[in-house]
């Protein structure tokens, strides 16, 4: 217990440190070799894909010196690249990590040591919106008639999505307390066999990234009722706003993190050459052919946004009942 | 059928240009090398080649990755005959008839038997898959979670024919393998039995349990035999196999076929259950279930032609929905879609070429592994007359560098150790293993699917007879655990008829 709380400190400490240099003028680190970025998802998933844009900009346009490479580190929900990064990579510059909300509220619900604060944030990139879908044949054409579903048929109405904790479960229990009703969240092995769930009316609505959902929709066999987004692919999708659902969904952030320990002018570097990749035609290229809304926060904000959502997650875990409690 | 044809040849015009038939060659190669490695299974091999490929054009790139995913399928067959060593979930049964075969010196015939199975059944399920598939998909979507948990109920009642001698001693491997199952973080992400292990939040890997509890404890019985001094004559190995032989196999390689390629087509059952359930089925409908476990090919022929089967079948929703129906789709499905090949609805309409080209291709593959491997029994043989001294070390290396390369985690290898020595003694006291991975591998599953109907049924479970599906398969698990007993209750009454007659 006594070495997680002084990795705790260490951790706030080059948290405060990186906050310090957000504001100070350029940096004056480079890297003086070749560059990993670590992601916890599999080779071909959105957050590696999206590591792999990055270094082909950095690499291609010569924005970083040194040569990057991208490492896929799976298992262990993530906690194997987590650890590796932060604890084995301490203080190493020349290593970057993908950041997700799964990253961040992981490490709450099995009370583990590698939560966002043991990490140096660097710089939030982009956000996937969030779609709301029932299947086509169902009657519901607005999240209202859902709600309404809801009262008439408490915790009959079934969502269908990833594991608890995750944002989709999140989103769904964020929109049950806007409604004040109850729906019953079924869990899947991730979006992907949830839609099938919902295509043959197993489960009745989803609300997940529009990626694996969109074709669905284009198909005719899903109904979208709403997005927390506009979208290009789908332009006819009111915003959730729009149809008078005002909620604060988490958001499904894709950040990137550097391992805790690292000197504040590498921090500055890397919050630099990160701002310069969203200059590039070929990252605009990529976020409108991925469907993803271009963001972008760092420093103080950045800090700011996780405490934000960390707060989120943490009353929405308790409310859940998935916290364990911590010995 | 009509617009079908022109469709197919142009994806078989795309597969046989030299360039395209090269990466087939290469695939279908490094596929089977890598699927003979125990650890290295299908979806490892693919997850390998994936940064390779993403630089490649695409048609060639899912060519050689259709081609490697054939290669790998039937790859594990030849560990599995030839030492008893299963590389993946798919080939664990092929181990109990296939090795006693090559034990009574029939190794070749099982090596063919293999070969000619995987390849009627690669076949005939991408015929299906391209003549079906539409709506194959939309029958599958008739399996929600209940469904799902009595097809994985159904697969349990194969320990029947798993056990051997003793249906106790099955069912208590089997219950064992099913404890293993409840290891790592579940469904609704509550973590269990880790002991707050981060290495454990996945659970105790499959590939892991198979390894040890077949593989090294096979190494750890033949080391006992050689200090004990027995030496193990060497048989005349017998090469080819005869007419009668495939004769006798055709029934089973059909059935095997529909099996796997409907099981392969719910997304998430996999060819692990496919074979596991055919082989079941084989000892039902054979009229003499008392050979199987004694070296009966139609045991191996059943589980080779499920597991080709089942490839083809999970196809069938990756390319129809998007969506991956085993590990090894899932990575197809990720190349597809880093070579900005959306796979679902509209992927027949959008990509023909692609859809086409992959169709093709695994038509290509299964020939060339047929061709390829053929001439290679002959080869393959030989290894059984490599001393044992000699083979124990090299199978010993091959396990762990395998397991170690899947996570590169030192726990997986104390892991693989504990379950190498637990297999010898199960093993030594005529326990069989193979329930134990029936168990771990329908019970993460089963226990998913089972949490998620009682959500959606508010936890009553009589709902979940209100679906016909459901019904049918209750029904059909009850024959399967009741036939042995009855048919061999009539058999008995039948002898002591005539006795009393003849008396």
């Amino acid at each position: 217990m006594n070495s997680i709380q002084s990795r705790r400190f260490v951790a706030t400490a080059a948290g405060v440190l990186a906050l310090s240099v957000a504001g100070s003028v350029s940096a004056q680190w480079a890297p003086t070799e070749r560059v990993t970025m670590v992601t916890h998802s599999a080779p071909g998933t959105g957050n590696e894909l999206m590591l792999r844009e990055i270094a082909d900009i950095w690499n291609k346009n010569k924005i970083v010196p040194r040569q990057v490479g991208v490492e896929s580190i799976t298992g262990s929900q993530g906690e194997k690249a987590r650890r590796y990064v932060t604890f084995q990579n301490k203080g190493n510059p020349h290593m970057l990590a993908t950041y997700t909300p799964q990253s961040l509220n992981l490490p709450m619900l099995i009370n583990s040591d590698t939560g966002w604060r043991s990490f140096t944030p660097i710089a939030l990139m982009a956000v996937d919106p969030m779609l709301l879908v029932v299947n086509a044949d169902s009657p519901w054409r607005s999240p209202r008639d859902l709600i309404e579903a809801a009262k008439q048929k408490p915790k009959q109405i079934l969502q269908g999505g990833g594991s608890y904790g995750s944002s989709a479960s999140m989103s769904g229990k964020i929109f049950e307390d806007f409604g004040g009703v109850q729906f019953s969240y079924t869990p899947f092995r991730g979006a992907g066999e949830a839609i099938p769930q919902l295509l043959g009316k197993h489960v009745h609505f989803m609300m997940e990234n529009p990626a694996e959902m969109a074709q669905h929709v284009k198909s005719g066999k899903l109904r979208a009722l709403a997005a927390t987004e506009k979208l290009e692919q789908l332009p006819d999708v009111p915003r959730f706003q729009d149809v008078g659902v005002n909620a604060r969904f988490p958001k499904q952030f894709r950040g990137v993190m550097a391992p805790q320990g690292i000197s504040a002018e590498a921090a500055q570097y890397w919050v630099q050459a990160l701002g310069k990749v969203r200059e590039t035609q070929q990252w605009k290229d990529y976020v409108a052919r991925t469907a993803l809304v271009d963001s972008w926060t760092t420093g103080a904000a950045l800090v700011a946004f996780f405490e934000e959502e960390e707060k989120t997650y943490m009353r929405l875990n308790k409310e859940m009942g998935l916290l364990k409690t911590p010995k | 059928m009509g617009d079908v044809l022109p469709l197919l040849m142009g994806g078989f015009e795309t597969a046989l240009q030299p360039q395209n038939l090269l990466f087939a060659f290469i695939g279908a190669i490094l596929g089977t090398v890598i699927g003979v490695l125990p650890g290295i299974g299908p979806a490892g091999a693919l997850a390998m080649l994936l940064p390779i490929v993403l630089n490649m054009n695409p048609v060639g790139a899912i060519i050689m990755l259709a081609a490697l995913y054939c290669g790998a399928m039937y790859g594990g067959s030849t560990t599995s005959i030839l030492l008893n060593v299963p590389g993946e979930s798919s080939s664990v049964v092929t181990c109990i008839d296939g090795h006693q075969m090559a034990l009574q010196g029939r190794a070749g015939p099982a090596l063919c038997i293999a070969a000619i199975g995987s390849f009627i059944a690669g076949t005939l399920g991408v015929v299906a898959l391209m003549l079906f598939a539409p709506r194959i998909a939309e029958w599958a979507l008739n399996f929600g979670p209940p469904e799902y948990f009595v097809l994985m109920v159904f697969g349990l009642s194969s320990v029947a024919s798993l056990s051997g001698g003793s249906l106790v001693k099955g069912l208590m491997a089997m219950t064992l393998g099913l404890m293993i199952s409840t290891m790592g973080t579940d469904v609704t992400g509550v973590a269990r039995f880790t002991f707050g292990v981060a290495e454990l939040l996945d659970g105790i890997e499959f590939l892991i349990v198979t390894i040890g509890l077949f593989a090294v404890s096979e190494v750890l019985l033949n080391t006992n035999e050689l200090r004990g001094g027995e030496i193990r004559s060497v048989i005349k190995h017998r090469i080819f196999i005869s007419f009668r032989e495939i004769r006798d196999s055709l029934g089973a390689i059909g059935r095997g076929t529909v099996i796997g390629f409907f099981v392969g087509v719910m997304p998430g059952a996999g060819a692990g259950i496919a074979s596991f359930l055919s082989y079941s089925v084989e000892t039902q409908v054979s009229k003499n279930p008392e050979r199987f476990g004694h070296g009966e090919i139609r045991g191996v022929a059943a589980p080779e032609s499920a597991n080709n089967a089942a490839s083809a079948g999970a196809m069938v929703p990756m390319l129809t929905l998007g969506i991956p129906g085993s590990g090894t789709t899932a990575i197809l499905l990720l190349a597809l879609t880093a070579l900005n090949v959306h796979p679902g609805p509209m992927m027949f309409s959008q990509h023909p070429e692609v859809v086409w080209g992959l169709i093709a291709a695994l038509y290509v593959g299964n020939v060339m592994l047929l061709v390829l491997n053929l001439p290679m029994v002959g080869l393959f043989v030989r290894l059984l007359y490599v001393p044992m001294r000699l083979m124990l070390p090299v199978i010993m290396v091959i396990c762990v560098v395998g397991v170690y390369n899947a996570n590169q985690q030192t726990l997986d290898l104390i892991f693989l150790c504990g379950f190498g020595v637990l297999g010898y003694y199960m093993r030594k006291n005529r326990y069989p293993v193979a329930p134990v991975i029936l168990g771990l591998v329908l019970g993460t599953r089963m226990e998913e699917a089972l949490r998620q109907s009682m959500i959606m049924s508010q936890g009553n479970p009589l709902a979940l007879l209100d679906r016909p599906i459901v019904v049918a398969f209750l029904l059909l698990t009850l024959v399967f655990l009741c036939a042995p007993v009855i048919l061999k209750r009539l058999r008995f009454r039948g002898r002591k008829v005539e006795l009393e007659t003849e008396g």
